[in-house]
């Protein structure tokens, strides 16, 4: 099973590409996961260039998404919602609507702020963004406030706690597309 | 108060299979609390079947038939928010009891969709049979009856500025069979 992964954020000591580095090493056996970095390269959404050629940047997400298993989103969060890189990002693999690569996608939403909530109001932001393009939104979180004193030198949580959350949230999203395919108990 | 007529009593025992160009299931939702937005299923698999005291009614559709004229709405009802016709691609009927006659016909059964089944009561009428164009009897059955569809975990919402929701929670099924028999 393959996760691809992306943080929302471009800064190069990112604490949200820090934190999906870290849930990448604890990944269960049987379960690889991807960090993107093209988010830089994704034009601005124009409804005048979202036509079948699309630009090679949205091209190239398209394909991530549509070849992996599952997405993992790490969303910093930007007065009080998401970044717009990342909102942009969405917008375009959403498109078009009809036969989106989104459409029942698993995908699983965590993020890291410095503030005390750990990007929760930008988690819930996305996660009703997803949703809405069709994808299988995992209903679970993982608040990492106070990114700056978050991880230890290694790159790892000092936080038991949101270690455990960490490895519930990746378990949720494996569970997911496992169960893409079996009807839902009627 | 009199016991209702078993419906039964008065159709020729057989089975009848619904007719595709004359039968439809068809939906009915508020939309922003001041219109109507409607959708349907086709085609329609329906068989209803005649013993000698009872009538058995079961059907269903495909999820992915769904029409609402709208390509992008389309793919939204499709998806985990509301029918999530991956993993639950049919919407089934089955009748526990029809009663009633004619113009005062009542279903109630069991309605399967987007994981959840739930018991449903419709009414409607029963006609014919009459002579077929082509031969054969044909049987004319149209119900109604109003769901939560919150009921079926479909609990999208957004609210409007100015307040009200998008969408009513309440939705009318109407489903009108044209049933020959076999």
């Amino acid at each position: 099973m393959r996760i691809l992964a992306i943080a929302g954020s471009l800064r190069r000591d990112s604490h949200n590409a820090r934190l999906l580095r870290y849930v990448a090493e604890r990944a269960p056996a049987g379960v690889e996961v991807e960090i993107w970095d093209g988010l830089r390269s994704i034009p601005p959404y124009d409804a005048d260039s979202d036509t079948d050629l699309a630009p090679a940047p949205v091209a190239d997400l398209r394909r991530a998404i549509a070849s992996a298993d599952a997405l993992l989103i790490a969303t910093p969060e930007y007065n009080a919602s998401i970044p717009g890189v990342l909102k942009n990002a969405i917008d375009w693999a959403s498109r078009p609507r009809a036969r989106t690569v989104l459409q029942n996608k698993p995908v699983a939403v965590i993020g890291a702020s410095t503030g005390s909530f750990g990007a929760v109001w930008a988690q819930a932001e996305l996660r009703k963004v997803l949703a809405h393009t069709g994808a299988r939104v995992v209903d679970l979180d993982l608040p990492v406030a106070k990114a700056d004193d978050a991880f230890d030198e290694s790159g790892a949580l000092h936080s038991a706690e949101l270690d455990l959350r960490c490895a519930d949230v990746l378990a949720a999203l494996v569970d997911s597309v496992e169960a893409r395919h079996q009807p839902l108990a009627a | 108060m009199t016991a209702p007529t078993q419906s039964a009593t008065r159709v020729p025992r057989g089975t009848y299979t619904a007719d595709q160009i004359h039968s439809n299931a068809n939906f009915e939702v508020e939309h922003a609390g001041v219109s109507i937005f409607r959708g349907g299923f086709k085609p329609i698999e329906a068989t209803l079947v005649a013993d000698d005291d009872r009538l058995r009614l079961e059907g269903g559709v495909a999820v992915e038939s769904i029409s609402v004229g709208d390509e992008n709405i389309r793919p939204h009802l499709l998806s985990p928010e509301f029918f999530d016709a991956e993993r639950n691609p049919d919407v089934r009927f089955r009748s526990t009891e029809i009663t009633g006659s004619d113009d005062d016909l009542t279903v109630t059964g069991e309605l399967s969709m987007a994981g959840f089944s739930l018991p449903v009561e419709a009414t409607g009428r029963l006609r014919g049979p009459v002579p077929g164009p082509g031969g054969g009897e044909k049987l004319a059955l149209a119900l109604e009856t109003v769901i939560d569809r919150t009921a079926f975990g479909m609990n999208w919402q957004m609210d409007i500025p100015g307040g009200g929701v998008a969408l009513g929670n309440d939705v009318k099924l109407i489903v009108e069979l044209e049933l020959d028999r076999e």
